[in-house]
């Protein structure tokens, strides 16, 4: 698992408590379509990303599209860099 | 590291508010003579306690800010007076502090820490309820910057305030996910109606009402955050709103307990038979229980806030625990001294005063809604 999908797996496991096995958070797991995470955890994740990333969202960026996966999370980042 | 001792600091910051408290000035009860109060508790910063002394408050974490609310709560028996200045701090200075641009901050923040200016919290509308950012009011690009339309209800301090952190839809397509954005809104600089004061049950000294905003032109400048993170600025105020607030209840329900014991204690001449006092003290033994109970809950909220870590969970808890006990406790008081044969005015007041508890901040089927989402629910 790359740097990336790791550090943010391990944020959503263990900062925000997302009730599911770590072997079950694969990385294209579901996170916000599913509910998996909730909205208010969704605003924090946001907040994690551009602060551990070092990247800003626009607002249009803050949707299902970039943040439904661990794999669409990826890219997301790696194309602000 | 745990610890269950208060550390020095907060001991004598306990006794710095229960200080303060005892020397509150007396007012009557119309607004305008209100001021004097917060301008008491602005000579220490307390409007603003948890800014940075460098804007003129006083730095306190979370934790902090719980113990010097929780003595607000014990030594000043005004609890919509209260109420107003946690409402001030927690859902307008703080998130202007902790999201404004630094020319916000300078320009607005020490007279928020004085008591100087008052701040109030516009999210609430007529249609949309619990399900706050499904609001109508817009934040329409214009060439000077916004043109704001819509309205805000039950918004606390509402009539008296002076600025106001207003929640306005930017892309209401969007909703909370980018579409929402926060604006500073100075009165003297952005003019807007007000409704009349909306009445209600207790928290008197608190005002509470409806705000007008019609095509008002607001400069880009006045952002909280970018555009487009409202919903950010209104969940850490929240955060902060829910762990925090509630120690003014259970600094209510301690003053009202030690005095039931006080008298209980003092031989006074109960109008219950001998009996019925074995039951008096059990009540009081287990809302004392329930008390510390909940007293450690919020503590722990509050601690893991300072740690820097996601509490919104830990948040909803507390308020969730705090305010269900506050209800129902503060009314079981009240019966208390009446069936001791001292009817206490205070304790009735404090009843009256918790019926809202439940419902502000996110009413307790809202905090059940977090706290359910995140066991996966």
């Amino acid at each position: 698992m790359s740097e990336i999908k790791s550090a943010v797996k391990t944020y959503l496991l263990e900062e925000l408590n997302l009730p599911v096995k770590p072997e079950e958070l694969t990385d294209d797991t579901p996170l916000l379509s599913s509910r998996l995470i909730d909205s208010i955890s969704a605003l924090l994740l946001v907040e994690f990303l551009e602060k551990e990333f070092k990247i800003e969202f626009q607002p249009h960026e803050v949707n299902n599209d970039n943040l439904d996966s661990l794999q669409l999370i990826e890219q997301f980042v790696q194309g602000k860099r | 590291m745990y610890s269950f001792t208060p550390e020095l600091h907060h001991v004598r910051i306990r006794q710095e508010v229960l200080d303060l408290t005892a020397d509150m000035p007396r007012i009557d009860q119309t607004t305008e003579l209100y001021r004097p109060l917060w301008e008491h508790l602005g000579r220490n910063g307390l409007p603003g306690m948890a800014i940075p002394e460098t804007y003129g408050g006083r730095g306190f974490d979370a934790l902090t800010t719980v113990i010097a609310l929780e003595a607000l709560g014990y030594g000043h028996a005004d609890n919509g007076f209260n109420f107003s200045v946690a409402a001030h701090l927690l859902a307008c200075v703080i998130p202007l502090w902790l999201y404004g641009s630094e020319e916000l901050k300078s320009a607005y923040l020490p007279g928020l820490c004085s008591g100087r200016l008052i701040a109030a919290n516009g999210m609430s509308e007529p249609s949309s309820g619990s399900d706050a950012f499904s609001m109508k009011t817009t934040a329409r690009s214009c060439p000077d910057g916004y043109c704001v339309q819509g309205s805000k209800t039950f918004v606390s301090n509402g009539p008296i305030a002076d600025t106001v952190l207003l929640y306005a839809a930017t892309d209401p397509d969007k909703g909370f996910l980018g579409g929402i954005s926060a604006l500073w809104i100075d009165k003297t600089i952005h003019p807007y109606s007000s409704g009349d004061e909306l009445a209600k049950a207790g928290l008197h000294h608190s005002t509470l009402g409806t705000l007008f905003f019609e095509d008002l032109i607001v400069p880009t400048r006045y952002l909280v955050g970018q555009e487009g993170r409202g919903a950010h600025v209104f969940n850490r105020s929240m955060e902060w709103e829910r762990t925090c607030l509630g120690a003014l209840h259970m600094g209510n329900l301690h003053r009202l307990i030690d005095r039931c014991v006080k008298q209980l204690r003092s031989g006074f001449q109960t109008g219950i038979p001998r009996e019925s006092r074995q039951v008096v003290m059990h009540d009081l033994a287990f809302i004392q229980t329930r008390l510390e109970a909940v007293r450690l809950q919020t503590y722990a909220a509050a601690w893991k806030m300072d740690q820097q870590k996601p509490a919104g969970r830990e948040a909803a808890m507390a308020k969730l625990a705090v305010s269900e006990l506050y209800k129902q406790e503060s009314q079981r008081l009240a019966e208390i001294f009446a069936e001791i044969g001292d009817p206490d005015r205070d304790a009735e007041q404090s009843a009256l005063d918790a019926v809202s508890s439940t419902l502000y901040s996110g009413t307790s089927e809202m905090q059940k809604m977090i706290i359910a989402q995140s066991m996966g629910l």
